[in-house]
């Protein structure tokens, strides 16, 4: 009887026993698959060929996975021909390295307190010196498009008590903007507390506001996708995973500083100056936080520290870049050092500069690492064999270096250009062939000095 | 005003106006045919998942209904997470595989939104977090691959597991 009734039913048929994922009909497979991240489809796509082709070939869920992840979306629409999985895998790449140091470009580098830049997407974003409720926001467009001011209002205080405080670091990043706060309590507290409140960048709403007990003011900050590492005055490392597009974040390391054993019996006297932290930097895999006097490498995933570097008391670290395969630090004793992080710490080299190193950053794409000193010299290295390729002398002290791969577009692939930010506020653009100057430009317009950097991208595939 | 309704191996339901709307495909059906009483054939439906669906309108059947525009925008919206299901529904959801997906092919066929999605959450929960051959193991997928390109995706893949 009911084998006849079976047969009566209608040309959809039911799926039978077992196989119904990959026999549902495409229009009810993408809605499903638009509900997974990137490993589970990586994992669902590894299971048969018919999901194999679905997963890779199907724009619909890319496009849905890149609407969850990211708010700013309509900034990075994929170009001709790429699709959204290319922009999706792009993007994750991006995120990646913008946790291990690459937001330096567009940062004025004058020490947090007055102000920080960041240029996210041909946009400065910058904060002003914040006292009291507000913080604002300068968005500028091109290179003379208007500049808007927004201010963004404080998210309503439970208690009547006035807020107030300071932001000591912010970074912009897929659509949302993250500040450390140093929070003014009360006068006679003698610590003040910090806490992590991240913005929508558009409409400068408030999303998130993470703190934790016993943190101290927030003095250095990253964050991707997934996370958001900040670290405080009292040297205090803090990972926090974060939900979807900033709306909400969970704490999940602390993690502490090992403090050297101090000599004889002094005891260290642990002020805020020597044990603040001015730079934090993670990978997948490592975390690392720079004071003063020493840098501290983590284990993320277990928030155990693994090793203060240097290891000689004498030397202070000045810079430092890690990527997922090297850590580069520049010490006081003007020595670059490199370390392997493949097996273990290893260090594998020390290069020489004649003056104290100021920033240093790998651009593992374009096979070399560069850093720059104190006398406006800036070197660039070869990754592995860790011989100088080139040299390139500005002005004033270097503030700050970046490294843009050419390869993607327009100019032939292994061009790259550097561009180099001085503390004096004057951006300069170097390729590689020669390590000539190609573009220069006050800091107060680097968007105008990007725009002519990609202006002049095609020019040089055509004269090289 | 009851609606009666007839699954594909002639069960008959009689439930409320109120719930059968949850439907999109019955709350059009009963403007078009007016009040003539007579049992709607669903012949994609069975009686047992007819049962469950109708379970589920009925606890559902105060809910607002979500306005068109909201309804045709509904699969971009950036708001989706798989993980926000509500207590009830994930008790209700609770079913065998091939239960499951024919709640899912049932909603899709009336057109109830909310039920499609809780469906959807559910099925992406279940991958979640699974190796290829967990995954494979849970919807009895076979595998075709041959071991070459089972190597190569699992390199091309690589990247994806730290993101």
């Amino acid at each position: 009887m009911s084998c006849c009734k079976m047969k009566s039913l209608p040309p959809t048929p039911l799926p039978t026993l077992g196989c119904s994922l990959v026999s549902l009909p495409l229009e009810l497979q993408i809605p499903i698959f638009a509900f997974l991240e990137l490993e589970a489809l990586a994992n669902l796509s590894a299971t048969c060929k018919t999901l194999h082709t679905l997963i890779s070939e199907c724009e619909h869920i890319w496009r849905s996975v890149c609407r969850a992840r990211w708010r700013d979306l309509d900034h990075f629409l994929p170009e001709d021909g790429q699709g959204w999985r290319k922009l999706y895998v792009r993007r994750m790449h991006r995120d990646r390295e913008i946790t291990t140091g690459r937001i330096r470009i567009g940062e004025l580098r004058r020490r947090v307190r007055a102000g920080e830049a960041q240029l996210y997407h041909n946009k400065m974003v910058v904060s002003g010196s914040i006292r009291g409720t507000v913080l604002k926001a300068h968005l500028r467009g091109g290179s003379d498009g208007p500049c808007t001011t927004a201010t963004v209002a404080e998210p309503a205080a439970g208690i009547s008590v006035l807020y107030r405080g300071a932001i000591n670091c912010l970074q912009v990043h897929r659509g949302i903007i993250a500040t450390g706060w140093e929070n003014y309590t009360t006068l006679t507290s003698r610590q003040s507390d910090g806490t992590i409140k991240i913005y929508d960048l558009e409409s400068l709403r408030p999303l998130t506001v993470l703190s934790c007990t016993g943190m101290s003011a927030v003095t250095a900050l990253r964050f991707n996708s997934r996370r958001l590492v900040a670290g405080d005055k009292s040297g205090v490392l803090r990972s926090w995973t974060l939900a979807p597009r900033g709306e909400g974040g969970s704490l999940e390391k602390v993690m502490w500083p090992q403090f050297r054993r101090p000599s004889g019996s002094m005891a260290r006297n642990g002020s805020d100056a020597d044990t603040m932290i001015l730079d934090v930097q993670f990978t997948s895999t490592h975390a690392i936080s720079r004071t003063k006097d020493a840098l501290h490498v983590y284990n993320i995933q277990t928030g155990t520290p693994i090793q203060i570097l240097p290891t000689s008391r004498s030397t202070r670290p000045t810079a430092t870049h890690i990527t997922p395969t090297h850590l580069a630090m520049g010490g006081s004793d003007f020595g670059l050092r490199v370390y392997s992080l493949r097996t273990g710490l290893r260090r594998t080299a020390v290069l020489p500069h004649d003056s104290q190193i100021t920033c240093v950053q790998f651009a593992p794409e374009n096979g070399i690492m560069v850093s720059g000193d104190d006398r406006g010299m800036v070197r660039a290295w070869e990754i592995g064999s860790w011989t100088c390729i080139g040299r390139y002398a500005v002005g004033g002290s270097v503030g700050a270096v970046e490294i843009r791969g050419l390869g993607n577009g327009g100019g032939k692939p292994g061009e790259y250009v550097i561009i180099v930010v001085g503390v004096d506020g004057k951006v300069q653009v170097c390729g590689n062939e020669g390590f000539v100057r190609l573009a220069e430009a006050e800091v107060e317009s680097m968007e105008y000095a990007l725009n002519k950097l990609n202006s002049a991208i095609p020019c040089m595939s055509v004269a090289g | 005003m009851p609606v009666v309704l007839q699954a594909s191996d002639n069960q008959q339901f009689t439930i409320e106006k109120a719930v059968a709307e949850r439907s999109m495909l019955l709350k059009n059906m009963l403007e078009d045919v007016g009040e003539a009483g007579e049992p709607i054939p669903l012949p994609n439906v069975a009686g047992s998942i007819l049962k469950k669906v109708i379970e589920y309108c009925e606890h559902h059947k105060e809910d607002p209904v979500p306005s068109a525009e909201e309804d045709k925008d509904a699969f971009e919206s950036s708001r989706r997470k798989a993980d926000d299901i509500d207590e009830w529904d994930a008790q209700f959801i609770k079913v065998g595989n091939e239960e499951l997906f024919e709640i899912i092919l049932a909603a899709n066929y009336l057109d109830i939104k909310p039920l499609l999605d809780l469906g959807c959450k559910t099925v992406a929960n279940m991958i979640k977090g699974k190796t290829p051959e967990q995954i494979r193991e849970m919807f009895n997928i076979e595998n075709d691959f041959t071991p070459e390109e089972e190597d190569q995706i699992r390199r091309e893949n690589e990247w994806a597991a730290d993101a």
